[in-house]
């Protein structure tokens, strides 16, 4: 090697610098408060919050691979947002929805639930949370489809509301003999199809 | 005659440059071989070769750097973990050819592989007494995974610039070693291991102990700056582009490297050793199996422990570097990793010329072989567990 010493001490005090600088630069990113809470510090858990709109009076909210509800802003956790066109399947003990509703002049909203249970011994229980409070049990039915509503009420125009489900008996898919794989560690309670915000006074919803 | 002598060498194709023809037909060979097997699946091979990470290489070379993540169902995806020189050079192609970006990055790996053959076989023989060039030759060509070196991928890049780092090093020519090896970290992260193990190596071999040995060793330290220049270089490019210079390692989660806090996953990941049957899944997405990746854990952490036990303090530093990180990862990917790091070919290479496996060697290469077809028909059907 016929470089000369100082070229060389020139050579490594650059290098040493231009790394010195790189790590500097990659330690203080210049980025969104949205972008750091996701990907960097790891305290927001959904990236594509804008994927669905408010639900408002008289609409659907259909679940299904590929539909603007089918994501992390309204499944937050505990649920499968993989490629199923039907719907949504709950994988974990609990899981929890984020609804954005719009109010309507009532400041109350009648959710209808349609829900296909995952209840093969007939005990499985589902304990319904708005936000922090009990509103209510279900009990569906092994790989029926029923519907279970829910009232809510408003206190500003547009709210967002938790809510949060609580699964008795969640069965594991590898007891079900469903699990695809080890890798497939789901546990089934329920599996949502959709939610509509509907008229408790119209006649097509009026009881029997 | 199976093997050769080490010689001094001066040049980096010295003596490979003889068997060429050799090298160029066991490889023709190989590459032929994968086309009729994708013509007897009924599968074109262009589009059966192209899987997984294929698609992002080529839309980083088509697009650059994303600006905002938008892949996957959750949106949270972008092309931020692919390092920039091998789209950088398969775009070259693409613009002076009127192939398809995905056929020039085809194109561009498996000649990158064909010389990576050329150089490693150059790097064994100037750090092994005795080579087998055979044996090496045919474990390249036909040796599991082999379709990483034939698609998209970065891999065969890597190994092509591995090997010529290591083979420079090991000729004291540490400059242009340097060189190489920035070219190398702006290719896949673990070119910055080199840095850190060409360091240990000095380190251990006593080159490094006193202070005047650190001025008499500044060409080496000036080497070991430059390794991670490349990835120096890609960092800027991400801050300067979209403001975060960490974004590969950021978006890593959202590619499903891992869905559970990381001791859970190790602890379910860990009590499997028998699900091996989940391979033979009927849809390939399902094909996905834990014991296997805990056989290539397994399989890997003995290699780097050969490695040292063996004295290859270079080639140990990175091996276990590499599976460090593969570990805190999570295991997902391990066999690609490995095979995508020369090292550990080098460590079976070792293992197949020495005791009760030398005389089975030819055997063992067949198996692999056979190994690999199975392999390449999963990799054709898309199958998740080689991704």
């Amino acid at each position: 090697m016929s470089c000369n010493r100082g070229l060389l001490i020139g050579i490594f005090l650059g290098l040493a610098s231009f790394h010195s600088w790189t790590l500097w630069n990659a330690l203080n990113p210049e980025v969104s408060e949205k972008y750091r809470a996701y990907f960097i510090d790891g305290t927001e858990r959904c990236w594509k919050t804008e994927g669905a709109g408010a639900l408002t009076f008289e609409e659907q909210m259909p679940f299904g691979f590929g539909k603007p509800s089918h994501g992390c802003s309204v499944l937050r956790s505990g649920w499968n947002t993989g490629a199923i066109p039907w719907g949504t399947q709950s994988t974990h003990p609990e899981s929890t929805l984020r609804l954005r509703l719009e109010s309507d002049a009532h400041r109350q909203a009648t959710l209808r639930f349609f829900v296909r249970g995952h209840n093969p011994l007939q005990l499985q229980t589902v304990s319904v949370f708005q936000n922090d409070d009990f509103v209510g049990e279900w009990s569906p039915g092994h790989k029926e489809i029923r519907h279970y509503d829910l009232s809510v009420d408003f206190s500003n125009a547009t709210e967002n509301f938790l809510i949060h489900f609580l699964y008795g008996h969640p069965l594991p898919a590898s007891w079900a003999g469903e699990a695809r794989n080890a890798k497939d560690q789901r546990w089934f309670g329920i599996e949502l199809l959709g939610i509509d915000w509907i008229n408790p006074d119209s006649p097509e919803f009026e009881g029997p | 005659m199976n093997s050769i002598n080490a010689s001094n060498p001066t040049s980096l194709w010295d003596t490979p440059r003889k068997y060429a023809p050799y090298i160029f037909s066991v490889w023709l060979l190989s590459r032929i071989s994968f086309f009729v097997f994708a013509h007897l699946s009924n599968t074109d091979v262009l589009r059966a070769l192209c899987q997984w990470d294929c698609h992002w290489f080529s839309h980083t070379a088509l697009n650059h750097y994303d600006l905002q993540p938008w892949a996957t169902s959750d949106g949270d995806a972008a092309n931020w973990p692919f390092f920039p020189l091998f789209p950088l050079l398969s775009r070259l192609i693409y613009n002076a050819s009127a192939l398809s970006i995905q056929a020039a990055g085809i194109l561009l790996a498996n000649f990158s592989f064909l010389a990576a053959v050329f150089v490693s076989l150059r790097y064994l023989q100037a750090s092994r007494r005795k080579v087998d060039r055979h044996l090496w030759v045919w474990l390249c060509c036909f040796g599991p995974f082999n379709f990483y070196f034939a698609s998209a991928y970065a891999e065969s890049l890597f190994w092509l610039l591995g090997c010529a780092a290591m083979l420079l090093w090991e000729q004291k020519k540490l400059i242009q070693a340097g060189l190489v090896a920035a070219a190398l970290s702006a290719t896949r992260i673990f070119g910055v291991f080199f840095a850190p193990a060409w360091f240990l190596e000095l380190w251990v071999v006593g080159r490094l102990r006193r202070l005047q040995d650190w001025r008499q060793e500044l060409p080496a330290l000036c080497a070991i700056l430059l390794a991670p220049l490349g990835f120096s270089c890609f960092v800027n490019l991400l801050y300067f582009r979209m403001g975060d210079g960490f974004a590969f390692m950021h978006v890593q989660n959202a590619f499903g490297r891992r869905t559970r806090p990381y001791w859970d996953e190790m602890q379910i990941r860990l009590s499997h050793w028998a699900d091996w049957g989940a391979l033979l899944n009927d849809t390939p997405m399902d094909r996905y199996s834990y014991a296997y990746l805990n056989f290539f854990a397994v399989l890997g952490v003995f290699f780097t422990l050969r490695l040292l036990a063996d004295r290859r303090i270079f080639e140990f530093g990175v091996a276990a570097l590499v599976m460090g990180v593969v570990i805190y990862s999570g295991l997902e990917s391990l066999p690609r990793y490995m095979v995508g790091t020369p090292v550990f070919a080098f460590a079976l290479y070792d293992l197949l010329g020495r005791g009760a496996l030398q005389r089975w060697r030819w055997w063992v290469v067949g198996f692999l072989g056979l190994f690999n077809f199975w392999l390449l028909h999963n990799w054709f059907e898309g199958a998740y567990f080689v991704m």
